[in-house]
């Protein structure tokens, strides 16, 4: 059979072209798998190697004030092995230039710390009294170098430091100046000095606010949690989490999670459109070779002898899209990995390759190019030796008939073009959906930027309409913030709200939640869902996001258990109705009013934030203000929250639209090669026509028609497509606080009409050549 | 009778890397109106070839072909268009059917690219196919589907008619009906006939037989009295 291995092998360098484009597609399908899942691994066995080199705590609790001397107390705990206890509290750093309120959370570093510990950079033996070290995104920010003088403003008193480096800590990596929001490190984020120092600075001497729980081998957290709150919470135990709740563990294992699903989806995506390529490509092949098939089989070939030839196409295929991608992906691994780690302000950088990755890909590659084959060549199996007498047997008589205005309407080729469209419906159907993959691919992923932008101006322009939050380091009297914002000048509109972490329980699940408590008169903070509808808070129960409900499995008029240390003591939970569900585009989705919260948890509306809306051009002047007032802990404009929660999501949108650029090479690839295919099976009727006397302009005239219908079927599929890549983008990016309403503009459209419409353009121009260059005298020869 | 084709040291060479096949060696014919033309000859001896260059597709290497007035060796691409579909009708081996149109659409397809073209239901009448009408190629035998491409052929009103094996893939009381299509039109019309064939009984309806061998004309031998087709013994 070597001979008909040539024969193959001269069919496939014949259509090289689809070849090479079914490995360019498979490629990158590799390639976002074996990216991605690089990428992913370094920075999950990164996050483990970080928490273990820094003793990162199994439980975490936050309290007001506990002498260090009680932390042995919480030793007594069965399944407790280890605490650890550190002095945390935030200050003001004051820059020379313009009014920016920035906020360094300080941490006391001590020599001897066991747990939760703190990377300096430079590395240091010991820390000075005088020296300060600041996160390494804010560092970067301000380009502080050491020796730099840095000032920080606590308790109302100025103390100057010297900078000294960086620090790194895995409980920093996602530096929170709120509970909702995303980190904006040029206004906050960790630094870290001398334990004394900083007690002393903060007025707190002997004392912690940050503990930190080492467990025994095999005890989980709901063992240790009913007594660890009872030792705690005399001295005003705030939270109580496990490790898996830590704000920047957590961030990070939500990202990892989101990630995850789109290494499972795009690459699958990929893969199904080279087996479709490949599949229409090998099934034409032995369409053609249906009479050489016969023929061997007359003489005696066996099936595999046959189809094995074929199948080693697959392996080549299999081969090169495996291999091809690896030293692309690597880099775009490794380019992602870097990004992330920096963003994450992660100390070490170790991306390591995993050739078993590789081998994975390799697999999937393997797997691809062989089920393809493997569906287009069964044909192999039942064509019988006799089948090469003659030609194939035709289709099924044909009864369709065009309606009597369409024949008026059309002239003869437009007709043989409309024709050919029914008479081999798969054949159109193929090309249509060549069309409508990249249309609704191209369309949906391009579109997330504009719609997350979108929903992110929408919430800090409509429903949180304030120019500054400024967060209070404690809650307060309703009172005592009402002269607060009294004292304030240049403010138009001021307002007070407050916020509370609490868990929500329904039945045997849990989420942690941050309840908002808002004001129904509030003007400048509203319940807003993503279609731009307002809601006001309710007295009778809770307005919950979409989200939340999903994760809690509830719906409206269930009941949810509330607490949370300010809110609810001991064991005591409170029932809470839903009274209303909302898809919110951004927020903390979860909603109460203030005569709510007295209703239900029997307590007054204490506010630990303040809204202000400055008049015009007075910002400055109220930052300014607020840079001194004492008590407060981060004040966040809301220009530079919108900016970092567009930021936060900068990797998802830049690896949308790169897969929006992926899926347009891939589209323009599968056009031409699909249309290609298809217009190949029929050069000798274009050519009996050009025999037959007929012209270039008028055989172009028959492929354009056909085309351009074939087009608009493929666009006018490609619609629903879209809003079912739109309904998984929410699905897959959509998180407790984040909705998008994936919607894809008129333009969005328009531009991607244009690029399929050019690639089916240039397509149709390309496969019209090649029909054009036929040599009419195979035609004669020809038997179809 | 006045002459219509006439060719002037026709030469063919096909070129493939270092292999030179001399397809036509220099052949020089002239064909009358109205003749019906039969080219024999072994496989290889030139005979596609001649009618393919007669046709129109296929250029020549060197020499002259004139169709009447026309040059049509100094014919470009789209001048040798124009040409088959002034002057040339095809009937092919194989039909060629266009599989998306019926039976009287693809007759009258050819019509279309006439300027004078005979009646496409008259013809299908004529080769007996009335009643298949809206049939498509996929449903009609291949005896029905060479009198649809024959009915094709004659739509055009083509002054010469060229037939590649036409019977070839026929059995032999098709083939028998087929003959008698092309030689009623040829008498009917007067239109010129050349058929290329490996069978010598078709040669004795014709009114020339060239004998082709190794791309020479071997023999011309001209049938003062041509029988008809059923006096011929297929």
């Amino acid at each position: 059979m070597k001979y008909y291995s040539k024969n193959i092998f001269r069919t496939v360098l014949q259509n090289r072209g689809s070849y090479i484009g079914a490995i360019i597609i498979i490629s990158i399908g590799v390639m976002v798998f074996i990216a991605m899942t690089e990428f992913l691994n370094n920075l999950k066995l990164g996050l483990e190697d970080y928490c273990e080199k820094n003793e990162f705590a199994d439980v975490f609790a936050s309290v007001e004030n506990m002498p260090r001397g009680k932390l042995d107390d919480l030793l007594d705990i069965e399944g407790v092995d280890a605490v650890f206890g550190r002095l945390e509290g935030d200050v003001r750093l004051l820059r020379d230039e313009g009014s920016r309120i920035i906020t360094l959370h300080l941490m006391g570093w001590r020599a001897d710390d066991s747990m939760n510990l703190l990377t300096l950079r430079p590395d240091a033996e010991d820390v000075s009294a005088d020296e300060l070290y600041v996160g390494a995104n804010m560092a970067d920010v301000y380009g502080f170098a050491p020796g730099d003088t840095l000032t920080l403003v606590a308790n109302g008193r100025t103390r100057h430091y010297t900078y000294a480096g960086k620090v790194h800590s895995p409980e920093g990596m996602y530096p929170l100046a709120s509970e909702s929001g995303a980190p904006d490190t040029a206004i906050y984020d960790i630094g870290a000095m001398n334990a004394e120092a900083l007690e002393a600075l903060l007025g707190k001497r002997g004392t912690v606010t940050a503990v930190g729980v080492r467990l025994a081998p095999g005890v989980r957290f709901p063992q240790v949690k009913a007594p660890l709150e009872q030792k705690l919470r005399p001295y005003g135990l705030n939270d109580l989490y496990p490790r898996k709740d830590q704000t920047s563990y957590n961030a990070l294992i939500d990202e990892i999670e989101s990630y995850e699903l789109i290494i499972a989806l795009l690459p699958t995506i990929f893969m199904l459109v080279t087996m479709f390529i490949l599949y229409i490509m090998l099934k034409k092949m032995v369409d053609k070779d249906r009479q050489l098939i016969g023929t061997l089989k007359a003489f005696g070939a066996t099936n595999w002898e046959i189809a094995s030839r074929y199948l080693l196409q697959g392996v080549v295929i299999g081969l090169a899209g495996g291999l091809l991608p690896i030293l692309p992906a690597e880099l775009a691994g490794r380019y992602l990995y870097i990004d992330d780690v920096n963003y994450y302000a992660m100390p070490y950088q170790n991306y390591s390759v995993n050739p078993a990755v590789w081998a994975n890909g390799m697999l999937i590659s393997m797997g691809t190019a062989l089920t393809a084959l493997l569906l287009g060549i069964r044909d192999v199996l039942v064509i019988m030796p006799a089948e090469s007498m003659k030609s194939a047997a035709p289709s099924g008589g044909l009864s369709f008939r065009l309606p009597r205005w369409v024949d008026r309407l059309l002239n003869r080729r437009q007709k043989i073009g409309l024709r050919a469209i029914f008479r081999n419906l798969l054949r159109s159907l193929v090309i249509a959906l060549s069309i409508a993959m990249p249309f609704s691919m191209v369309s949906s992923f391009g579109s997330f930027n504009d719609v997350l932008t979108q929903t992110i101006y929408d919430q800090f322009l409509k429903a949180d309409t304030y120019d500054l939050q400024v967060r209070l380091a404690n809650y307060v009297s309703e009172e005592t913030a009402e002269s607060i914002l009294r004292k304030l000048e240049g403010v138009r509109a001021a307002e007070t709200a407050s916020s509370y972490p609490v868990k929500l329980t329904a039945r045997n699940r849990s989420e942690d939640a941050l309840l908002a408590v808002m004001d129904p008169d509030s003007t400048l903070q509203r319940i807003m869902d993503i279609d731009n509808q307002f809601f006001l808070p309710r007295s009778d129960g809770l307005i919950l996001s979409e989200g939340f409900a999903n994760k809690l499995g509830v719906a409206v008029g269930d009941v949810l258990e509330v607490s949370g240390g300010k809110l609810t003591r001991d064991e005591q939970t409170v029932r809470i109705p839903v009274v209303q569900l909302v898809r919110v585009g951004f927020g903390s989705g979860c909603y109460l009013s203030r005569e709510g919260l007295e209703r239900f948890f029997q307590t007054r509306y204490q506010p630990n934030s303040l809204l202000l809306d400055a008049e015009p051009g007075q910002l400055d002047r109220v930052k300014e203000q607020v840079n001194k007032l004492r008590g407060v802990s981060v004040a966040l404009e809301s220009e530079r929250m919108l900016q970092s929660s567009a930021y936060e999501m900068d990797i998802t949108v830049l690896m949308l639209n790169l897969l929006a650029g992926f899926s347009l090479i891939a589209g323009v690839i599968m056009i031409y090669n699909i249309i290609n295919i298809s217009m190949r099976e029929r050069r000798n009727e274009f050519g009996t026509l050009m025999v037959l006397g007929m012209r270039r302009d008028e055989i172009t005239e028959i492929i354009v028609f056909e085309q351009a219908i074939n087009f608009v079927l493929g666009i006018l599929m490609g619609f629903p497509f879209s809003e079912a890549l739109c309904r998984l983008i929410e699905y897959a990016v959509g998180t407790d606080t984040l909705s998008v309403a994936m919607h894809i503009r008129p333009t969005a459209y328009l531009a991607t009409f244009g690029i399929c419409a050019t690639a089916t353009m240039a397509s149709v121009y390309f496969v019209i050549r090649g029909v054009l260059d036929i040599q009419l005298t195979e035609v004669l020869k020809a038997r179809d | 009778m006045k002459e219509v084709l006439r060719a002037k040291q026709l030469r063919k060479q096909f070129v493939t890397g270092d292999v030179v096949v001399n397809a036509l060696a220099g052949v020089d014919f002239t064909i009358d109106e109205g003749e019906l033309v039969v080219v024999l000859g072994p496989s290889g001896s030139g005979k596609s070839t001649m009618l393919n260059i007669i046709g129109g597709i296929e250029t020549i290497t060197s020499g002259e072909l004139y169709y009447q007035d026309v040059a049509v060796h100094a014919l470009n691409s789209a001048g040798l268009t124009e040409y088959r579909r002034k002057y040339v009708g095809f009937v092919f081996q194989f039909y060629n059917l266009m599989p998306n149109l019926n039976a009287l659409e693809n007759i009258q397809l050819a019509g279309e690219l006439s300027s004078d073209p005979l009646d496409a239901k008259e013809l299908l009448d004529g080769v007996g196919l009335t009643e298949r009408a809206g049939n498509f190629p996929a449903m009609m035998s291949g005896g029905q589907q060479q009198r649809v491409a024959i009915a094709r052929a004659l739509c055009k009103n083509p002054d010469l008619l060229l037939c590649d094996e036409p019977t070839g893939a026929l059995d032999t009381k098709t083939g028998v009906d087929v003959m008698r299509l092309l030689t009623d039109f040829n008498k009917k019309y007067r239109k010129t006939i050349i058929i290329v064939t490996h069978n010598p009984a078709i040669a004795q309806v014709a009114n020339k037989v060239y004998y082709f061998r190794d791309g020479h004309i071997e023999r011309l031998v001209v049938n003062e009295h041509p029988l008809s087709v059923d006096e011929v013994a297929w």
